[in-house]
């Protein structure tokens, strides 16, 4: 198989896998049952594994989610063995994750490293979650939990647990460093993009000092990337992005109005009050947020948000994933810009 | 108004046609993945038609202005945010009305 198969197109790649399961798992013997890939993931793909184990301390029927690259990646997300690395520490610090299972790190299976981790119930589609009609769950309770998850992720301090040593150190304020990694990009960008240099260049100024205590930071905590069944939560997802920085970040991350898939009165995620968030994230952090702190954090969101919209609509634009679906979120820029300037008048 | 002979309809006029043709004779039969596609197209296909019709004046000399914000000559400049405002209003309005009208 080339490297630039992906796993199933061109021949079939369950049998490589469970021969490489026996020995990941500490297993007699490995039969993969099925092997089907997912939707969603602009930059992963996530295939479903069904696999029937035989000895070690995984027999049995294991369902499991395979999660490897996808054609195009956003150039400042991590490896595979760097997320498998995060969600180790994350499953080891309590918070509510799918279980780690096994990490292919050498591409040599799948012509592209790949990780195992074990599939959980629910649905992810935020335009689901945030519309009362599709879903009736408890939000009071959803909100407050998804603040107490958030506050166990930030319990996790640098160094972290010994196998996060590939994370930086933040050497500026966050949010400095934050804006000289945007205007890095921009600089690589064919277009002047005046209203986001403005939003730039007041956060640069605007940076709140380096946190109290520096920690685990999530990057892309927000509704779409957790699962929810009819009990509530069952995991937080997508830790490509993580790495050291404030606290703050994640949340005004979580609460920016991009992230609210219209329902823009459930300041929390679409799902929820801003109130019940935050007073599940004080009562497990035992700390206080600052409104203003977090009124930063949600210009800082925004900005993200556009120059993460400026490169998808590239990868469509340069020819190298021609995608209606790209193409519209390039021109998302307007909306993102608009909220930027309406946050940073002066 | 002009004597430059044109055909019609314009590049707006067809893409106005395509997108109603699409919504009112293809659009009803989509299903479950496909209907997203569909709201796609016809989205894109609106995008396009608003902006046909009343292209955004764009802001003059985009570099230099960059240069003079990240330069510090613009901090708090009231004068410069109420160009961009109005610049970023005439793209949204293009991209995407009902959020505009939302927040206005």
């Amino acid at each position: 198989m080339s490297a630039g198969d992906a796993a199933g197109t061109a021949r079939d790649p369950a049998p490589a896998l469970a021969r490489w399961m026996i020995g990941a798992l500490g297993a007699r013997s490995v039969q993969v049952l099925r092997m089907e890939k997912l939707g969603g993931g602009a930059i992963q793909e996530n295939w479903a594994v069904d696999a029937m184990v035989s000895g070690g301390a995984r027999a049995g029927r294991l369902e499991l989610v395979l999660r490897t690259d996808a054609p195009s990646r956003v150039a400042s997300s991590h490896g595979r063995a760097q997320e498998f690395a995060l969600l180790r520490a994350a499953w080891g610090a309590g918070v509510r994750v799918p279980e780690p299972i096994a990490l292919e790190p050498g591409g040599t299976i799948l012509g592209k490293p790949f990780y195992l981790m074990r599939r959980i119930a629910g649905t992810a589609a935020a335009h689901l979650l945030v519309r009362e009609d599709r879903w009736r769950g408890d939000r009071v309770e959803l909100a407050r939990r998804l603040g107490e998850e958030l506050a166990r992720i930030h319990a996790i301090l640098p160094p972290g647990d010994g196998t996060l040593g590939f994370l930086p150190l933040p050497e500026d304020r966050p949010g400095r460093a934050g804006v000289a990694a945007l205007r890095g990009w921009l600089d690589t960008y064919r277009d002047a993009r005046p209203a986001l240099e403005w939003a730039l260049r007041w956060l640069d100024r605007e940076a709140p000092p380096a946190p109290a205590r520096t920690c685990l930071v999530h990057r892309d905590f927000r509704t779409g990337n957790y699962m929810v069944d009819d009990a509530g939560l069952t995991g937080i997802l997508d830790w490509e992005f993580a790495g050291w920085g404030d606290p703050d970040e994640d949340i005004g991350w979580f609460c920016a109005r991009c992230w609210r898939f219209g329902a823009n009165a459930r300041e929390a995620g679409g799902i929820g009050a801003r109130a019940d968030f935050y007073r599940g994230y004080e009562e497990a952090s035992g700390r206080r947020i600052d409104p203003a702190a977090i009124a930063y954090w949600e210009v800082m969101a925004h900005a993200r948000w556009a120059v993460v919209a400026l490169q998808q609509g590239e990868r469509h634009v340069s020819g190298e994933e021609p995608s209606l679906a790209l193409a519209l979120t390039g021109r998302r820029i307007a909306e993102l810009e608009y909220e930027l300037l309406l946050g940073t008048a002066p | 108004m002009t004597d430059v002979p044109r055909d019609h309809p314009d590049a707006a006029g067809l893409v106005a046609a395509a997108r109603e043709a699409f919504i009112r004779e293809i659009q009803p039969f989509l299903k479950d993945d496909l209907r997203l596609a569909g709201l796609m197209i016809s989205s894109a296909l609106s995008m396009a038609e608003r902006e046909l019709r009343r292209p955004p004046a764009g802001l003059l000399e985009a570099w230099p202005v960059v240069h003079a914000i990240r330069a510090g000559r613009h901090d708090g400049d009231p004068e410069l945010h109420a160009r961009l405002l109005e610049d970023a209003r005439q793209r949204l309005a293009i991209a995407n009305p009902r959020y505009l009208s939302d927040r206005e």
